[in-house]
């Protein structure tokens, strides 16, 4: 008999899900629904913690080894269940008294164990199925307010690229499949080492090419970004917040699982390739942040910039004088610096849910997410415009924040692997997102506020006090709690 | 051996406790934030008081080493990544910076008591402070690199945020981002640096303590072979550190932001941007200096740019009419004095810490007494800060006047003040560097040479148009003195401003003190660090140490003096004898009225011609450049980050068809980067 | 029996046609409708690899993803009604509020 247990965290997603959805059939009063969501995240966020160490395989019925339990996907599952932890917490207060509260929580379940599915997953139909599973849940997601244009106009493009990427990757994973005769990914890895000269086939040249376009469109890699800033601007804060945290670190988690193996026994080709997205992506990424006016718009170019960090990883993995340890470096940092990015942009955009929601209601604006409603916020509502400015510092990777650890791990790994060009550039990049993060922070605290106090709604600022310190503990942590996991995970992964 | 056990038994062991230095402090700022607003004078006691605190530690410190000879104490332990530690370290170099940053923010707190009275944000002003004190002391006590950065930062953004204190005025904003966008570039590549310093350190196969300063020099030997691009990696090393040093201490180009900085509170231009955080940078080379001297040519890059940065930065101070922007001025030029008597090091040894860290100390005195009276002063007359504007304040507030008297005979080193000893010491050395640190070493004695006319002359300037001769406006007119909590804070500064000097013998017991960092070993808890030949590691770096005790020719050390003496009397003739107005006293027909005419017309000579239009006209030129070229390239780097904004969003056309030929159009580009570089299918 | 070129060849054509698609018109069924042409095209490949080497995982994955697009297709039908209701026109190219 095998043993299930390892499995448990998804299944108990998966049942609380089930309950939502058919509960919220019956039950007039829905409120109870948010609660019941909390605990089952928090239940399975519970086990997973207690198990991070946990390898388990399940190589007969009925998963066939499609789905694997190690460290890397304890880290990642950590991530995504921590990120609905702080969504379904501030959607209690957000959506506390919409009527179809249930499916914005049972969709949100299933998002989230499509994720899991997704980091679990040690074959290609898996990591498929589990990947449009989290695609189409946050869809419909994007779309919730669907009174508001922007939501659905959101929704539609996210949802059209989202296709698009989607029929990419099938295609590219088809041709993997006819080439190596299998869907399993050590079965491909072990077909590669076979035949050395199948890595570098035109067909399969391909197929990466366009897995890379697949994944590259969650992880929003210039230039398949471009769905992004505006679905994280058009959607509600908090599903921006499950996309930009959580959905996008799945892109990751499969990027992780396929390319790192794959792109062990196809170096040469892809360093450059891979080189030229990151720099593009961090670049480009900051650069428009710069400009914008929207919060919610700058915190989604952020995101950009930020994925283009983590993308430093395959850089480093792909780059053939790199010594093991500046590989296994490099995924440490990378998983770190999701870690942290999860946690700091899922708070990020329920601040900005949380100023919009006081905005509305005392000023009569537009838009309550532009830039100029923040002046003199810091009069106005100290706490959240606190919690926001540190949450804003983590992103920048300003001290002590965990957000500088996971930065400075991730900087460190590509000056270990000798790319010094790279860490320049990171480094400037750096510099320059600073400009934007303090330019927020500014007017916070030093611009002339726009009317009188609010009051501060507390479920919101308790997220926000939850993650911050979280950010603060997870900084200071003796040892380094997440340096850990990330590394086991890391050698789990690169298998070096 | 009886005297030290009597001594030991007399005062207790107060190193372990180091911490509590920098943690006192941090409790200050919490409870200052929180309940701060219903305590005594609506804010400032916690702060205040947990000061005070770090100041009895800290001086208990200094006499465990200093008189009962104790020896030098790091402890750490592990955090948050195997092999970076956290740690703190008691050693002559971290007392002496202890010591003077818990005495002058001490101070400087209590004088806020009585110059921030009327602010209704007090508790968070001094939360704020309070919060930097205790970054300044964690970033003092740090044994490693990252933790040092980490601090680093924090006091940045402390500073940041009370530059931007009162947010009212718009400067005060815009001078609190351009700080904040300045000190980015150079602390980005100062994490670069420390980066790399981790880098070659494991190469070495070391896997504990990594980056603890102690360890790092126990390695040099080792890591000086280290190559990146075919360059010492310790020098680029260094280099990037002083990336972030010239940011943090407001050296030559990056100095642009002190001056603007001027726009918040004048005790946070006192704590901050005079005495304390702009000295981390000299802080940061001098604790790093065996890694310095062993990097070959950084001392002498160090030496260059302080140099310039000080000569630079006193043509700038002549110009200037607001007062405290002077005083900025002249701190760019001091911090300056300081950077290049450390990189006078490559011949002079571990006395360029000393002499440095000497400079440091006497310039926190006395220009911390130089701000605060010039908060005094503002705080007198309604906040007229321009000199032009003064006049005659000496009558109206004698206490400030002299305070700011004597501190301004400091900074110029009138004969027996803190700054004689220690300022004369530097030329003095730098004349030594140069004779043996070849040609080129000759240009940072002239420098340095040069500094000083200026700054006496910039110095008396300031002090002559503000204090002397009649009221220029209406608020000069009826100035009114400060209270009790602002007086007796500057006459503390100015007994040690003018007596600090006379106090450690010439600067003789600092010196011989300071010379034991580095040599004299170092007790952790699980071993000891030996102390360092600093010979040897100088010929890592093609440095070779010269024995102590050469003195330079009689006539290097009065040069200074007498160019003090030039620069005073240009001072006073231009700007002090004319005040006295000859026309009051004579009618036309007065036969007298001939020869004093030719003296007036001296005087105009002086002062209009070859004062103000000559020299004025050239340092002006100065002025421009400095705001235009050097602002101008950081402003021409955001207009091309802006533009390429620009264009790049028209991108995002916002239309959904767009965006998935930006995908197909990617797919593509990639595919063809891929059949590229492989050279074809 | 028809080579397995001839498959791929199919996929390929009916994957750039539904690229092509996506890229150029403006209604937003069509859109949707070239979404799916590209799956089939690499649901096609799946299957003709599946048959030349004798493996029926591929056949499997096609299934999967046949079930995938129809649920996908649910939403975005959702998508696009709530589009019309709100506009009362489909054409993309107009619904332009976010962008820059």
């Amino acid at each position: 008999m095998v043993d299930y247990t390892a499995l448990l965290p998804a299944g108990i997603v998966i049942v609380t899900a089930m309950i939502v959805l058919l509960t919220g059939l019956f039950i007039e009063q829905k409120k109870i629904l948010g609660y019941i969501t909390l605990v089952g995240l928090l239940t399975s966020l519970g086990l997973v913690l207690k198990d991070w160490n946990l390898t388990a395989t399940f190589d007969s019925a009925p998963f066939y080894g499609a789905i694997v339990v190690d460290p890397f996907a304890q880290i990642f599952n950590a991530m995504f269940l921590i990120v609905g932890v702080l969504v379904a917490i501030a959607a209690l207060k957000a959506y506390g008294d919409n009527p179809r509260q249930d499916e914005f929580y049972s969709m949100m379940l299933l998002a989230t164990v499509g994720m899991m599915v997704v980091a679990m997953s040690k074959d290609l139909l898996a990591l498929f199925i589990g990947f449009e599973l989290a695609s189409i849940a946050t869809y419909a997601m994007a779309g919730f307010d669907k009174r508001d244009p922007k939501s659905i106009e959101a929704a539609l493009k996210y949802f059209l690229i989202g296709g698009l990427s989607s029929s990419l990757m099938v295609f590219g994973i088809s041709y993997i499949y006819g080439l190596t005769g299998s869907t399993n990914i050590d079965a491909i890895a072990l077909a590669f080492g076979a035949n050395p000269g199948l890595a570098t086939t035109p067909a399969i040249l391909l197929a990466m090419v366009m897995l890379i376009a697949g994944f590259g469109f969650k992880m929003a890699f210039v230039p398949f970004h471009m769905w992004a800033p505006d679905t994280y601007e058009g959607a509600p804060s908090i599903v921006s917040a499950l996309l930009a945290a959580g959905s996008k670190k799945m892109g990751f988690a499969a990027a992780f699982r396929i390319f790192i193996v794959g792109l062990v026994a196809m170096k040469v080709d892809w360093y450059i390739a891979f080189m030229i997205l990151a720099v593009l992506t961090m670049t480009v990424g900051n650069i428009l942040a710069v400009m914008q006016t929207s919060i919610k718009r700058m915190l989604a170019y952020s995101s950009i910039a930020h994925a283009g960090y983590i993308a430093v990883v395959f850089v480093v993995v792909a780059y053939w004088n790199a010594p093991d340890s500046a590989v296994n470096l490099a995924v440490t940092g990378g998983l770190m610096h999701a870690f942290s990015h999860a946690i700091g942009k899922a708070a990020a955009f329920i601040a900005v849910a949380a100023i919009a929601y006081m905005i509305l209601s005392k000023d009569k604006v537009d838009d309550p997410n532009h830039v100029s409603n923040y002046d003199g916020l810091a009069k106005r509502a100290p706490m959240t415009a606190f919690l926001f400015a540190l949450l804003l510092c983590s992103l920048a990777g300003i001290p002590p924040l965990f957000g500088f650890t996971s930065k400075f791990v991730l900087f460190l790994s590509t000056i270990e692997a000798g790319l010094l060009g790279l860490a320049i550039i990171c480094v400037l990049n750096s510099a320059l997102s600073v400009y934007y993060y303090a330019k927020v922070v500014m007017r916070m605290y030093w611009g002339e506020p726009k009317g009188e106090a609010f009051v501060e709604p507390s479920t919101y600022v308790f997220v926000l006090a939850i993650a911050v310190i979280a950010l603060i503990a997870l900084f200071f942590a003796p040892g380094d709690l997440v340096y850990q996991w990330a590394e086991t995970a890391a050698h789990a992964v690169t298998g070096v | 051996m009886s005297d030290v056990a009597t001594a030991t038994t007399a005062l207790m062991d107060f190193r372990p406790y180091a911490h509590w230095i920098m943690l006192l402090p941090m409790i200050g700022f919490l409870l200052e934030l929180l309940i701060g607003k219903y305590t005594w004078r609506k804010g400032g006691m916690f702060a205040t008081l947990s000061i005070l605190g770090s100041v009895i530690i800290s001086y208990g410190c200094l006499y465990n080493v200093y008189v009962q000879h104790l020896g030098f104490w790091e402890y750490s332990w592990d955090w948050f990544y195997p092999g970076i530690v956290a740690g703190f370290t008691i050693d002559p170099l971290s007392l002496a910076m202890l010591c003077m940053v818990s005495f002058i923010s001490f101070f400087i707190h209590f004088y806020a008591i009585g110059y921030m009275s009327h602010d209704c944000a007090k508790n968070v002003y001094f939360a704020e402070t309070a919060l930097f004190t205790g970054s300044m002391f964690g970033l003092v006590l740090s044994n490693n690199l990252l933790q040092l950065f980490i601090f680093w930062e924090m006091v940045g953004v402390c500073s940041y945020l009370l530059i931007g204190f009162w947010w009212h005025k718009p400067e005060a904003a815009a001078a609190g981002k351009k700080a904040w966008m300045s000190c980015a570039v150079g602390d980005c590549l100062f994490l670069l640096g420390i980066a790399m310093m981790y880098t070659i350190m494991v190469k070495q196969g070391i896997t504990s303590e990594i980056i603890s300063f102690n360890n790092i020099f126990q390695n040099l030997e080792h890591l000086s072979h280290e190559t990146i691009f075919g360059m010492s990696a310790l020098t680029i090393i260094c280099i990037l550190f002083m990336c972030g040093v010239l940011g943090k201490s407001a050296g030559f180009p990056l100095h642009v932001w002190i001056p603007d900085a001027m726009e918040g509170p004048t005790t946070v231009s006192a704590l901050i941007h005079a005495a304390t955080m702009v000295t981390a940078g000299v802080y940061l080379i001098a604790r790093a200096f065996p890694i310095f001297l062993a990097a070959p040519n950084a001392l002498m890059i160090v030496a260059f740019m302080g140099a310039f940065t000080a000569l630079y930065a006193s043509t700038l101070g002549l110009v200037v009419n607001d007062l405290k922007r002077i005083f900025a001025y002249s701190t760019i030029s001091q911090l300056g004095y300081m950077i290049a008597i450390l990189g006078c090091g490559a011949v002079l040894g571990v006395a360029a810490v000393a002499y440095a860290l000497f400079h440091l100390v006497a310039h926190a005195f006395f220009k911390a007494l130089l701000f605060l009276s010039s908060g005094s002063v503002l705080h007198g007359i309604g906040n007229v800060r321009d000199i032009k504007e003064m006049g005659g304040l000496l009558k109206g507030m004698p206490w400030t006047g002299y305070a700011m008297l004597a501190g301004a005979l400091a900074l110029i080193a009138f004969p027996f003040t803190a700054g004689y000893y220690s300022k004369d010491r530097i030329i003095e050395d730098a004349y030594i560097y140069a004779t043996h640190g070849g040609d080129l070493g000759y240009l940072v004695w002239v420098f340095l040479v040069l500094g000083v006319i200026l700054t006496a002359t910039y110095t008396f300037r300031a002090w002559y148009l503000a204090m002397t001769g009649e009221p220029r406006s209406y608020p000069a007119i009826r100035p009114h003195e400060c209270g009790f909590w602002m007086k007796t804070t500057l006459v503390v500064l100015s007994v040690f401003a003018l007596g600090l000097g006379i106090m450690t013998g010439g600067g003789a017991k600092f010196w011989h003190f300071l010379e034991e960092t580095f040599v004299h070993e170092t007790h952790t808890a699980t071993g000891v660090y030996p102390g360092l030949d600093l010979h040897e590691i100088g010929l890592l770096g093609g440095n070779s140490l010269m024995a102590h005790g050469a003195h330079p020719p009689q006539w290097v050390i009065y040069l200074p003096l007498l160019l003090m003496i030039a620069g005073l009397a240009i001072a006073t003739t231009v700007y002090y004898k004319n005040r006295i107005d000859v026309s009051k006293y004579v009618k036309k027909d007065n036969p007298l009225y001939q020869i004093l005419w030719n003296k007036y017309y001296l005087d105009y000579l002086f002062k209009d011609i070859i004062a103000e239009k000559i020299i004025m006209t050239v340092f002006t030129f100065w002025d421009v450049l400095d705001r235009y070229v050097i602002d101008g390239v950081v402003n021409l780097l955001s207009w091309i980050t802006i533009q390429s904004g620009q264009v790049s969003r028209k991108l995002q056309t916002g239309v959904v068809q767009n965006y998935a030929t930006a995908v197909i159009f990617g797919v593509s580009m990639l595919m063809i980067l891929v059949i590229m570089f492989r050279g074809g299918l | 029996m028809i080579p397995l070129q001839y498959y791929l060849l199919l996929a390929g054509i009916l994957f750039a046609i539904g690229a092509y698609g996506i890229m150029t018109l403006s209604n937003g069924i069509r859109l949707l409708m070239c979404v799916e042409l590209m799956l089939n095209a690499a649901n096609m490949n799946l299957i003709a690899f599946s048959t030349h080497i004798n493996d029926v995982s591929g056949q499997v994955f096609a299934l999967f993803s046949i079930a995938l697009a129809a649920a996908e297709a649910a939403v975005g039908f959702a998508i696009i009604l709530m589009v019309y209701r709100l506009r009362a026109k489909i054409d993309i190219e107009n619904i332009k509020l976010l962008r820059w």
